[in-house]
């Protein structure tokens, strides 16, 4: 059988070819796990690799269309678009070494320089070494325990007749994060946070909707990933905790729609329809013995996908609410879970106003060359010296910067604004230079584009929009919110005064609470396990609930357009 | 003066300020210049100049497309209503976004650019099944159709582009009607037109103007 040997960030592993699968299927299964958006359809260019040696199929069409020919001709290629039959080598690194660090136009008295000279062998814009997902890349090592004040502050009482353990689950459509308790003491003993492996099959909930809809067995693969990916969080916890995973009693899950839909198996195909999109879809698994099995946990034990509000407003928006008190007492409050699809809740004292406004992965690093989630090795924080104009970054961990994270983007986009550098239709004040800005640190050198910045401001406004249609529809001033919520990995680091600036957030009045909620959803989940009566906790909160469905609101249109422009929002818009 | 107006109007849609582009037109016509003038000798040189600098550097953002042809629309439906005599349409389009999408942002700008383009636009409104497209744009006798999808699954699906194909097939109208689609997935995959049967697209509304007029002419060829 012909072997592939790949050589990823020096170290070499052979792995045997089958015929007929392309590199990146080959490779995911040897669990390398290469970036994508597409799913493998050849058209994100994220799946790089660079050929060392070897014969393969010649590039394809997509290949030509998105790798510049000098690359090509270095043996770049895409490798969702490579099938090779022959012994072949490639290295997962696809910049040569002698590009990382030597720069001539680094100004050294500025931590980052802004250059807007267009330099063509740096037209990709991807960091040096991202181009594999780092917690993926081997078969151990994908889960990485939170850090203690990655967690959301929870209120339980213990259970003293409970069974020994429970487990929280929140199913991101980007990272998936476990938990699991001591019932009986109340206390927390571990949680991990990884990658959902579904990205394999896009980084959207549609593409990954769609690639289900495809082929019964993509749809399996699709529910297997999520479900093995839970199971291996447990696994390693056990593992580390000493912890007999039989005696878990009780396994409480929330998510969007969608990745319950297609964790749970069932009506994923009905979301691909319109007309479903104001109804609640039955998520719940018609197979409970089968996960029960998988995951290892008591033969007893009750597994409770939380079920979603309606349309793709899942039930993490629920547990966000239940872990933030959001609708608890008179204070109106809102509050936004950032993601590709992002969430929102708006509490007016009398009713919550949700909605999910889909703005795309940028937040998240997604789409964007430099861009990274907000995981260690990612610039979380941008500032600039009045005086001197010098940058300071912060990056999360301390280390060496290996991209940035939606905080720092948004940092980034602030400070440009304030100094004049960049306009706020988006565009560079030099547009005629190419429109590029280039981001020096220490070794690390990034770019930023206008087609980078365009994303940013469409997932803005996207946000923006729906935050300023549900104010609206409460007859809101955001003056009058006495609290901001910001959930998910992206708001527990945001600067709230540059997210207004640029008008991701309303301006508030001044002595307005903002709470960083970060894993808040993960929170509510925990509430959820310790509940004594779930149904109840639930009833309430849903039933104040109310969903606004954007893709059918007029107004709406008009406010995403104004809200493109990277300005503090505007109010009365 | 023309000159003038020229470079103020482009330097204000440039910089996505609408009412400053209004001002520039509206002084402009208090000072003499004709309607048909603003529309022939500014308005559409400014698209066709935007047209220049999208394909010379990728470089113009969502904001500047949509501004560009929300105010090209509306100084030339007001110039119109002020022309001497009507002037001579292109062509006639039927557009809509694929059934199963609601996205409606992408077809609005590009309306924007055809009807300042002197291209009659039909709206279909969004979610329109793909009979609807053939039926209308053969009651109306238009030469082409337009759809607009953003999602992946409506973009590639089976009741979009691909069915409209089929229907114009089957009832023989294919030299009569074209078709061009448009939206985020085919902007991403520069084949995927061709794969579901289309015999255009176009990255942006400015383009879109100019791909449909050359598509008109076939027709009419
Ligand atoms: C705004 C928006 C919404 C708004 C739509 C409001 C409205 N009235 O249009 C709201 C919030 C309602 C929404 C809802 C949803 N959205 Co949405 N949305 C977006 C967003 C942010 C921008 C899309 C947009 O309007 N672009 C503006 C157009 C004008 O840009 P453009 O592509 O550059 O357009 C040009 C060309 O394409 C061309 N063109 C366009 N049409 C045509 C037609 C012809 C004939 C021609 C020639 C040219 C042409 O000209 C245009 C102008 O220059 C994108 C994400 C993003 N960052 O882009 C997601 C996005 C498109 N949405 C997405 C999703 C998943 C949804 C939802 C399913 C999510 C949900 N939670 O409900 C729903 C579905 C609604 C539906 N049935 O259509 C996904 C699609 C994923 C995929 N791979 O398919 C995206 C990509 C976000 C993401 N990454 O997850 N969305
Ligand atoms: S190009 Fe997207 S996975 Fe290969």
């Amino acid at each position: 059988m012909p072997v592939l040997r790949v050589n990823q960030a020096g170290v070499e592993r052979s792995i045997s070819l089958t015929p007929g699968l392309s590199l990146r299927e080959t490779l995911h299964r040897a669990n390398v796990h290469l970036r994508s958006t597409c799913g493998g359809a050849g058209v994100c260019g994220r799946c790089r690799v660079l050929i060392t040696y070897g014969r393969t199929n010649a590039p394809t069409a997509r290949e030509t269309a998105r790798i510049s020919p000098d690359d090509l001709a270095r043996g770049v290629r895409l490798a969702c678009q490579v099938r090779p039959e022959h012994d072949i080598g490639i290295n997962t690194q696809v910049r040569p070494e002698h590009d990382i660090g030597i720069n001539t136009q680094v100004r050294p008295e500025h931590d980052i320089g802004i250059n807007t000279q267009v330099r063509p062998e740096h037209d990709i814009g991807i960091t040096v070494q991202a181009d594999v997902y780092p917690s993926l890349s081997g078969p151990a090592g994908h889960w990485r325990s939170l850090a203690d004040d990655e967690y959301a502050p929870v209120d339980i009482s213990p259970m003293p007749d409970a069974p020994p353990y429970g487990a929280a689950v929140d199913i991101g459509s980007t990272q998936i994060r476990v938990s699991i308790w001591d019932m009986r003491s109340g206390r927390r003993i571990a949680g991990r946070i990884g990658l959902n492996p579904q990205s394999y099959f896009g980084a959207d909930i549609l593409t990954r909707l769609a690639a289900a809809a495809e082929s019964p067995d993509n749809a399996r693969l699709i529910r297997m990933a999520a479900r093995e990916a839970v199971g291996e969080a447990l696994q390693d916890m056990a593992q580390a905790h000493g912890l007999n995973l039989r005696e878990v009693g009780q396994v409480v899950i929330v998510g969007n729609t969608a990745m319950l839909a297609l964790l749970s198996g069932r009506n994923h195909g009905l979301l691909l329809n319109p007309d479903n999109w104001e109804r609640t879809i039955d998520c719940s698994p018609d197979d409970t013995p089968a996960l029960r099995e998988l995951w290892g946990v008591a033969e007893s034990a009750i597994i409770d996908i939380v079920q979603p509000v309606a349309g793709f407003v899942g039930s993490d928006l629920l547990a966000d609410i239940i872990a933030t008190k959001l609708a608890e007492g008179p204070d109106s409050a809102l509050l936004i879970d950032f993601g590709t699809n992002s969430e929102i809740a708006l509490w007016d004292g009398r009713e919550i106003l949700v909605a999910s406004t889909a703005g795309g992965p940028a937040f998240e690093g997604g789409g964007i060359g430099c861009g990274m989630p907000a995981e260690p090795g990612a610039i979380f924080r941008v500032e600039q010296d009045e005086a001197s104009g010098a940058f300071h970054h912060e990056t999360i961990g301390g280390g060496e910067p290996e991209g940035i994270c939606g905080s720092g983007l948004v940092d980034i986009l602030a400070c440009l604004i304030r100094s004049g550098e960049l306009r706020e239709n988006g565009k560079f004040l030099h547009h005629h230079a190419g429109g590029r800005l280039q981001i020096v640190i220490g070794r690390t050198d990034m770019v930023l584009t206008t087609q980078d910045i365009d994303a940013l401001q469409r997932a803005k406004a996207a946000i923006a929009a729906a935050t300023t249609r549900l104010m609206k529809l409460a007859g809101m001033h955001p003056e009058k919110l006495r609290r901001v919520c910001v959930c998910g990995a992206f708001g527990r680091y945001l600067d709230v005064r540059n997210a207004q600036f640029i008008g991701l957030l309303p301006g508030i009045a001044d002595d307005t609470r903002v709470e960083h909620g970060g894993n808040s959803a993960l929170a509510g989940c925990e509430a959820l396990l310790f509940a004594s009566d779930r149904a109840a906790v639930l009833r309430s909160v849903a039933g104040k609930a109310n969903h606004y469905n954007m893709s059918t609101d007029t107004d709406f249109e008009e406010l995403f357009i104004d809200s493109l422009f990277l300005r503090p929002m505007r109010w009365p818009m | 003066m023309l000159e003038d107006v020229i470079t103020a109007y482009n330097e204000a849609v440039f910089d996505t300020d609408r009412e400053r582009a209004l001002k520039v037109i509206h002084d402009a016509v208090d000072r003499g210049v004709s309607p048909e003038d603003v529309v022939f000798k500014v308005v559409i040189p400014a698209i066709e100049q935007m047209i220049k600098s999208i394909s010379e550097s990728f470089d113009a953002n969502l904001a500047q497309h949509f501004m560009t042809s929300q105010i090209a629309a509306e100084v030339t439906e007001e110039m119109l209503a002020r022309f001497r005599k009507a002037p001579e349409v292109v062509g006639h389009i039927v557009i809509g976004t694929a059934q199963g999408d609601l996205h409606s942002l992408g077809k609005r700008i590009v309306i924007g650019c055809l009807k300042s383009l002197m291209i009659d636009v039909t709206d279909l409104g969004v979610n329109v099944p793909p009979e609807k497209f053939v039926d209308e744009a053969v009651a109306r006798n238009a030469q082409v159709i337009g759809i607009s999808a953003m999602m992946v699954h409506t973009a590639r699906g089976e009741n979009g582009c691909i069915m409209v194909r089929e229907l114009l097939r089957k009832r023989g109208l294919e030299d009569r009607i074209k078709i061009i689609v448009g939206g985020a997935p085919y902007r991403y995959d520069l084949e995927l037109y061709k794969t579901v049967g289309a015999d255009a697209s176009a990255d942006d509304g400015i383009t879109a103007g100019r791909v449909i007029a050359g598509l008109i002419k076939e027709v009419r060829r």
